[in-house]
């Protein structure tokens, strides 16, 4: 196939020009703004927060507990701390479950606290 | 996939074992199974894009399809989520996705092993993630990365509490995106085993659970490549935090 390109494809390159303008609005068939393909997206952010949520509290506590040993606070700074965990962990599972994994760049407000 | 012949434990595919020990100051830096399972994902993704693009043809092959789905996969995720400024980083993004599909993908295969279902291995790629994107914010934004942790219109009062709990919420995004793929990784590995040995146990009657494991496989298909997707979009969500660092 040399460099100047067959006459249908440049036909072909034309309709599909076309057809994309119509479809998206955008001539390389980039829509400007595409709300996230719902299917997949769902499932994904469904099976996210579980682990959101235990992470939060896993790291909090951990924190907490690291927290407690450098000062010496036994019980109380891993207490508060698993308590804020639990509040980290609320607001990454709000989020993913608002966010849906994308918002364009720089819009939506997106802080779930 | 089936318990093996010696009646394994539904965890020894998990063990790792040393293939050519090494050892440098004191160091054990032994080529392992999961060492050389790492090694064949990146051959063989390296292998399916050299081979994709060394035609290049117009009216794609088969092989050509594939690479060319995942490009445009990963580059439109990466829009989306990221902006066109997000582009810059595609080899990255790129990468990971491709390394964790085929990781996760190639532990499907019987006998082999699976690199992502071990929290060394995710831990280690969600670090280097958490910490690039941190260091990029930082670049990018300077002072203003930390907007993230305190967004905008929050009452003075609350601040403490809320810098303290948006802390929190940063740092567990490692354990959270390493533990969500391991976990999934593993836990589907095992049900896999546990069934297959159901199906050995059971003689005439392991038929339902022969069943049941062919249904099992399909889904531990969807996994993997959701897992994979998850960790990419994952990626790009964190990324784009650091790039827009403005809620």
């Amino acid at each position: 196939m040399a460099d100047d390109p067959l006459p249908s494809l440049t036909d072909l390159d034309r309709r599909l020009k076309a057809a994309r303008m119509a479809a998206t609005g955008s001539p390389d068939g980039i829509p400007p703004e595409v709300p996230p393909a719902p299917s997949s997206e769902n499932w994904g952010s469904a099976m996210r927060l579980g682990v959101e949520l235990a992470s939060g509290l896993v790291v909090g506590g951990l924190m907490g507990w690291g927290l407690d040993r450098w000062l010496g606070t036994k019980p109380w700074l891993m207490i508060v701390f698993f308590l804020l965990g639990a509040a980290a962990g609320m607001i990454n599972v709000l989020r993913a479950t608002r966010v849906q994994g994308g918002e364009p760049p720089g819009g939506a407000p997106k802080n779930g606290g | 996939m089936a318990a093996g012949a010696e009646g394994h434990s539904p965890l020894h595919q998990f063990e790792i074992t040393r293939l050519v020990p090494m050892d440098i100051a004191g160091v054990d830096v032994s080529f392992t199974n999961a060492a050389l399972w790492m090694v064949i994902s990146v051959v063989a993704v390296s292998a399916l894009m050299m081979i994709a693009t060394a035609r290049g043809a117009l009216v794609p092959g088969r092989v050509q399809s594939v690479a060319e789905l995942a490009y445009e996969f990963v580059t439109g995720m990466l829009r989306d989520i990221c902006g066109t400024q997000g582009l810059k980083y595609f080899p990255f993004v790129f990468t990971i996705f491709l390394f964790v599909l085929t990781a996760n993908l190639l532990g499907l295969l019987p006998y082999s092993f699976t690199v992502t279902s071990h929290l060394a291995v995710t831990a280690t790629m969600a670090l280097v993630i958490i910490v690039a994107v941190t260091l990029l914010g930082l670049a990018k934004n300077g002072f203003g990365f930390f907007h993230l942790f305190l967004p905008s219109g929050v009452p003075l009062w609350l601040a403490p509490l809320l810098i303290v709990i948006e802390v929190i919420s940063y740092l567990t995004r490692p354990v959270s995106l390493s533990v969500r793929l391991f976990a999934n990784m593993m836990a589907g590995h095992t049900t896999l085993k546990v069934f297959g040995g159901f199906v050995v146990a059971l003689g005439f009657l392991g038929i339902a659970p022969l069943v049941f494991v062919v249904a099992l496989t399909g889904l531990e298909f969807l996994v993997a490549f959701l897992q994979a997707y998850i960790f990419t979009i994952l990626t790009c969500i964190y990324l784009n935090d650091a790039l827009h660092p403005h809620h």
